[in-house]
């Protein structure tokens, strides 16, 4: 009898409860995460949240011999689409007669190796294999991703322990609230996938909108024209890309900084006369956003981070003198 | 007082120590509910499960009668016997209520935050009194709080494409950029 009381005290008042670090095996779960997302048909619906919103969406992910296919349909309001063909991707929006067209060459290739930069994120965010719970009805694994510093968001992310599809993802502030959310509420992974899903429901009524053409082209050579003299910890260079954000615009700057979770924009535009800009630091849904003038520019930074992260590397940025 | 139950239970009171608790016995009813207790998680940790109807009511009123601190269950199971016996160890110390049922709690609690205070009002939700570790890494004052806007689709959808999130979660993350925002337009 003797033993019970100091292994009771013990157990109820010191850190037998704590849960060991494993970075390693999150590490695992996340290159797992991102595979499944790749390789795997599914087909369901999730909610959206960010702010005091929310959104119902459909979506249908195939992956077949001539690539990866993937559709959107918003189903709350207007019937908004997204419609990915491996690298290129169309958002309809009838509301406005718009159809947004955007072609990465490098969305499978930033950061430089996706390896690499998962492995990485165990410096800047304390990563802890969670308990298995369920969501949408399947067995699920939580990671939890917390930042070590106030540069970057936490992150709680729940995968299907059978294929490692997302089920859930949790964005949180440095307040501890939840800035974004995805959930699934019915999915089903890994079945034939009616290819009648996938069809696009605006292909042929969006003959005469408005087309936003978003490509990007790499531009390395402007490189040596700016400076970052703020360097986030943790956060990597992307390559140099010269954009068209409207048709009437002239082409803009952009280059990506990204720790493996988090990224952060960075948009250099020549200074449009007759057009006032509105300065300073705002929030856009998950968004943080910081706007300011240099010389003849507007630097608009833009990622789902802290308002500081935009803040900080926004003011570092200078255009070199010749 | 404890102490001296402990040492009861264990015969290692000599006879002058031990008359003055048995008298309290008599006109303490709380004494002779620790004791009680005590017993029965003697009982239970020994694996004898005759006295397993009542102990749960028991246990379970206590927990009631004073809740006001959190013990976060452990993530990795315990061996069993001590599974069931941290509950009820935390209830004959004093400790009070005991949030075994939140599993949703357990990654949102430090891991050195074995033992949470909490202000919070009988029948609040325990696990939502806690906050999440995450409010504490960002030095508060650096806190910055813009101002709500809906921001130009053209800057979002050209992030979009390179944000990492997008791997993971491939065109859902477009949601955001088709989101329809009700908020106060900036331009």
């Amino acid at each position: 009898m003797r033993w019970i009381w100091p292994l009771a005290l013990a157990f109820a008042g010191s850190s037998p409860l704590a849960y060991a670090e494993q970075p390693a095996d999150g590490v695992a779960w996340l290159n797992k995460i991102v595979a499944a997302t790749q390789r795997l048909n599914y087909s369901g619906t999730f909610t959206y949240s960010s702010g005091n919103q929310m959104e119902t969406s459909r979506i249908t992910h195939v992956v077949d011999a001539s690539g990866e296919r993937e559709r959107l349909e918003v189903l709350d309001g207007s019937p908004r689409e997204v419609i990915r063909v491996n690298s290129e991707v169309k958002c309809y929006l009838p509301e406005e007669r718009t159809v947004i067209i955007d072609q990465s060459v490098h969305r499978r290739t930033f950061p430089a190796r996706l390896s690499d930069s998962l492995s990485s994120v165990a410096d800047y965010y304390r990563v802890r294999l969670g308990e298995m719970s369920r969501v949408a009805g399947r067995d699920s694994r939580m990671l939890s991703l917390e930042p070590k510093d106030g540069l970057r968001y936490g992150l709680q992310l729940w995968a299907d322990a059978a294929s490692g599809l997302l089920l859930r993802t949790r964005l949180v502030s440095e307040r501890g609230e939840t800035i974004e959310q995805f959930v699934f509420t019915d999915v089903s992974i890994g079945f034939p996938v009616d290819k009648e899903k996938l069809k696009p429901r605006f292909l042929n009524k969006s003959a005469d909108w408005r087309i936003v053409n978003a490509r990007a082209t790499d531009s390395p050579s402007h490189e040596g024209d700016w400076v970052f003299r703020a360097q986030l910890p943790g956060y990597q260079q992307g390559t140099w890309m010269r954009r068209k954000l409207q048709a009437d615009r002239p082409e803009a700057f952009h280059v990506v900084f990204s720790d493996g979770l988090a990224a952060i924009s960075v948009f250099i535009e020549p200074i449009r006369p007759n057009h006032p800009e509105r300065v300073g630091v705002f929030s856009s849904g998950p968004f943080n956003v910081y706007k300011r003038i240099h010389g003849d520019f507007v630097l608009t930074l833009l990622g789902e981070v802290p308002a500081t992260a935009v803040k900080l590397l926004g003011d570092g940025i200078e255009q070199r003198r010749k | 007082m404890k102490e001296g139950l402990s040492a009861l239970m264990d015969g290692a009171l000599d006879k002058d120590s031990a008359e003055p608790l048995l008298d309290r016995f008599r006109s303490d009813g709380e004494a002779l509910r620790t004791w009680d207790t005590y017993h029965l998680i003697g009982d239970s940790l020994r694996g004898d499960a005759r006295l397993e109807a009542n102990l749960v009511a028991k246990v379970m009123s206590r927990l009631e009668a004073d809740a006001n601190v959190v013990i976060p269950f452990p993530t990795r199971p315990a061996p069993n016997r001590l599974r069931w016996a941290l509950p009820l160890a935390a209830s004959v110390m004093g400790v009070g209520a005991v949030a075994w049922v939140s599993q949703s709690l357990n990654l949102q609690v430090r891991p050195d935050q074995t033992v949470a205070r909490l202000a919070a009002a009988p029948g609040a939700p325990v696990g939502e009194s806690i906050s999440s570790p995450l409010a504490a890494v960002a030095p508060s004052a650096q806190v910055l709080t813009p101002t709500r806007v809906t921001f130009g689709r053209e800057y979002l959808i050209a992030h979009q494409a390179y944000s990492p999130g997008a791997r993971m979660s491939g065109v859902a993350q477009y949601v955001r950029t088709v989101s329809e925002s009700r908020e106060e337009p900036a331009r």
